[in-house]
């Protein structure tokens, strides 16, 4: 890989990887709030 | 590599691998599905069908973006890495019967059409419902992309800089689809181990990118070693036996870039680090052959004079190289022009010898 390569990913994770773990830390806290009936796409079922 | 066009240049080690592909998906997916209905009886087939394909393609992505960064980190999971375009070409296929399970189940019987329902129907965040099933169909485009200019023939149009940019969308398209997971999947079903999994799956992919990165930067700060040679500034590329026998190392050079020393039997050369066909790490390859084989899609370079085996046509830089007083391997820091002969060094025993 190109210097520019490295630098590259190493910027893409340090950027991603928090903001992910952030976003999955919202889903979770969601979890305890949400009765199933009102998840996202349940009322889509036929 | 190729001298011409050729939809796949299919070798055994490929078969091999895409056959081991194929055959793990399909016992992935039976397991799934066997295990499902003995365990859910309360979900119907058509659901866990999808869950089937949706929780594969999101373990092969997973695999996949782990592959790189291990491989960085122990070479015993280079094998891994080569073909890893079939492999990714795979996991979009059962994305997207994923996502064609999906929009004939929870969307035919919608007024609207099966993907403005899909698009339109949970599109909006609000503070306790985001919309998973866009962050689903964004990253399942993305990955569309990706398999289709997967092609050698893509990257040669788009060129190597654009085609690699392009190809880095995967992270975000692996970002998209643990959240997909998160607010989807995860929001269903409350069970402690199905959250500790998709945790595990995300941590796992974050971490050895960040790890393989800090180590990589490691490398990096270390900097040019100088030393002098009759009147001339060199590179100490170190003690030449640190080389493993029919390996390469990396040497940085002033610009940052990375050169490969490889060590070809007792003969050791010095050619450019990065390959001319995805810009693959070729210092993290090893000779196979009488060739520097790159790690990532097995091109092939003769560390003599860096051009590819007959009848192939690739070129790469190449370096002078020679040893010091004190027995340590200097390279010049002046690439030659790509394809030039040089002699390279011969060592002996007493230099050491790593391999």
């Amino acid at each position: 890989m190109t210097r520019g390569q490295r630098r590259a990913h190493r910027i893409a994770w340090l950027v991603l990887g928090p903001l992910v773990i952030a976003a999955l830390a919202y889903a979770l806290a969601l979890r305890a709030d949400v009765p199933p009936s009102e998840t996202p796409g349940a009322e889509a079922s036929p | 590599m190729s001298a011409k066009y050729v939809t796949v240049q299919w070798t055994k080690r490929k078969i091999i691998y895409d056959a081991m592909v194929v055959l793990g998906t399909a016992v992935y997916i039976a397991l799934f599905t066997m295990i499902g209905h003995a365990a859910r009886p309360d979900v119907s087939g058509p659901i866990l069908d999808m869950r089937a394909y949706g929780s594969c393609a999101f373990l092969m992505l997973t695999i996949i973006l782990c592959l790189g960064p291990l491989a960085r980190i122990d070479k015993r999971f280079l094998p891994l890495v080569y073909n890893r375009r079939h492999f990714g070409v795979a996991m979009f296929l059962v994305a997207a019967v994923h996502a064609w399970k999906v929009l004939s189940f929870y969307h035919a019987y919608s007024d609207v059409p099966e993907l403005v329902s899909l698009l339109t129907n949970d599109a909006s965040f609000t503070k306790s419902s985001w919309p998973f099933q866009l962050f689903g169909s964004w990253a399942l485009l993305i990955v569309f992309v990706m398999a289709v200019t997967s092609h050698d023939f893509w990257q040669k149009t788009l060129g190597g800089t654009t085609w690699k940019s392009l190809h880095m969308l995967v992270y975000v398209a692996y970002a998209l689809a643990v959240l997909h997971v998160a607010y989807g999947a995860l929001q269903l079903e409350t069970h402690w181990a199905y959250a500790t999994l998709v945790c595990a799956a995300a941590g796992t992919v974050i971490g050895l990118h960040l790890v393989a990165g800090a180590r990589s930067n490691a490398l990096d700060r270390r900097g040019v070693t100088w030393a002098t040679h009759e009147g001339a500034r060199w590179i100490d590329a170190g003690p030449p036996g640190r080389i493993p026998k029919n390996r390469a190392l990396p040497v940085l050079v002033p610009n940052g870039e990375r050169i490969a020393i490889v060590r070809d039997g007792e003969r050791v050369h010095a050619v450019h680090g990065v390959c001319a066909h995805q810009g693959g790490p070729l210092y993290e390859g090893k000779v196979i052959d009488g060739c520097l084989t790159c790690p990532w899609h097995g091109w092939q370079y003769k560390p003599g004079d860096g051009c590819s085996p007959p009848p192939f046509t690739e070129k790469i830089p190449t370096y002078r190289v020679c040893l010091s007083g004190e027995g340590h391997l200097l390279v010049d820091p002046m690439p030659l022009a790509a394809g030039t002969p040089t002699e390279g060094v011969l060592i002996g025993k007493e230099h050491g010898d790593a391999a």
